[in-house]
């Protein structure tokens, strides 16, 4: 996915907060796959606003603003510190008011595919989420820390199991 | 259900709608810095700094004992032991604050980032837990040499059973908040090391378990303290039978 680069001027936040808004959909949707519950997902979102602002030094003018993001929103989501209750499954979560903020937002299908991504490993999630983004093999390794091959491999494994699991939701139904 | 299915799923998340909250201002970041945060260095960074204050008041507390009970020689020395002891305990605490990884880590490599918080754990926050754990002994310590301060008057030298009932109190004092602390972080850093197995796992790359080290280093130190805990038993009861 290409991008251009952009300069931060340090000194300048709002320029920097600009580039923030303007993929504010990456914080949501990390979120999303690794919140367990609707209070939790809404935490874990202003946790990683919190890490990417304390952290807008790193970034480096030199790669994509998104692919940034990306790093300090997952080191973020899988380092955060989830409230000890069972996972609520998306369609049996109570009905708080940002419970039902999220539902008017998401379609039947998304639920369907956040509902099993919710069932996969930590890092399982981290790899489909940037390939549902579309993101290239060398941006994910370079992110996770892992090979290029190491991806296109694990990537194939964890679409046919995403696959299945989305299967046996709908045929639960 | 086939890949094509999946594809058309891929394409419904490509075009979930943009974000369309209330934009991003110095003011919402503001709110943000003031709030709780569950991210792992803060509760890191919490249970650190709070540790520092109750040391810094036992400190206080113990520099009182040692002004009330600076005509008795060999208690003077055991009191300014312990203060020294819980001076440096706040020193050594304050540097593993510094030490805590930072904002370069959260913009690096995920795997980096998990191995960064590990070590940092398993090396000087694990170390600065059992100075957070001394905390409850020297509470404990101040606490009655203050009490038998104010109830008798002095201090008489103490008896076998007298040394028994102090020595099982503070022991038992440092196992319960030592024991608390690293029961606190455990889940987190069971996660942690599920996390950096799985970046191994079923990958093209040799299968390598890369938490082998921090669990060979968990287990010396268990045995280290082990050992520790058993000489300071023995010692005790000669003390008491001599």
């Amino acid at each position: 996915m290409s991008e251009p680069a952009i300069m931060i001027d340090r000194a300048d936040p709002s320029r920097f907060l600009e580039k923030l808004q303007a993929h504010r959909n990456i914080i949501r949707k990390v979120s999303w796959v690794y919140g367990r519950d609707a209070a939790d997902r809404e935490d874990l979102e202003q946790d990683i606003l919190l890490q990417l602002w304390k952290s807008r030094a790193s970034f480096d003018d030199r790669s994509a603003f998104s692919t940034w993001m990306y790093r300090v929103a997952l080191n973020t989501a899988i380092t955060f510190r989830r409230r000890q209750r069972p996972i609520e499954r998306l369609e049996h979560e109570p009905q708080t008011p940002a419970r039902q903020v999220e539902q008017a937002q998401l379609t039947e299908e998304l639920r369907q595919l956040y509902g099993a991504i919710a069932r996969l490993k930590a890092i399982e999630k981290a790899l489909i989420l940037m390939w549902l983004d579309d993101r290239s093999y060398d941006e994910i390794a370079d992110t996770l820390g892992i090979s290029a091959k190491n991806v296109s491999v694990r990537l194939v494994r964890i679409r046919t199991k995403l696959a299945h699991l989305i299967g046996d939701t709908e045929d639960a139904r | 259900m086939n890949d094509s299915r999946l594809q058309k799923l891929r394409s419904a998340w490509q075009a979930t709608a943009e974000f369309d909250g209330a934009p991003l201002d110095e003011a919402a970041i503001e709110n943000l810095l003031r709030r709780q945060s569950r991210d792992i260095t803060r509760q890191f960074r919490l249970a650190l700094l709070m540790d520092i204050a109750l040391k810094a008041v036992i400190a206080v507390a113990l520099a009182a004992v040692l002004w009330l009970h600076r005509q008795h020689a060999g208690l003077t020395a055991l009191n300014a032991v312990v203060l020294l002891t819980t001076v440096l305990g706040i020193g050594l605490e304050r540097a593993a604050l510094g030490a805590i990884p930072g904002g370069a880590v959260a913009s690096g490599s995920v795997r980096s980032g998990l191995e960064a918080m590990l070590d940092y754990y398993c090396g000087r926050f694990k170390h600065a837990l059992y100075l957070v754990g001394l905390s409850g002994p020297l509470v404990f310590y101040t606490g009655v040499v203050h009490y038998l301060w104010y109830r008798y008057g002095g201090l008489r030298p103490f008896d076998g059973a007298d040394l028994a009932v102090f020595g099982i109190g503070l022991a038992l004092a440092f196992l319960l908040s030592a024991g608390a602390q690293q029961a606190q972080f455990r889940r987190y850093v069971n996660d942690v090391e599920d996390c950096l197995r799985e970046i191994e796992e079923n990958g093209a790359e040799p299968v390598t378990d890369p938490t082998a080290t921090f669990r060979a280093r968990r287990l010396r130190q268990s045995l280290a303290w082990s050992l520790l805990l058993l000489a300071g038993v023995v010692l005790l009861g000669w003390l008491i039978l001599r």
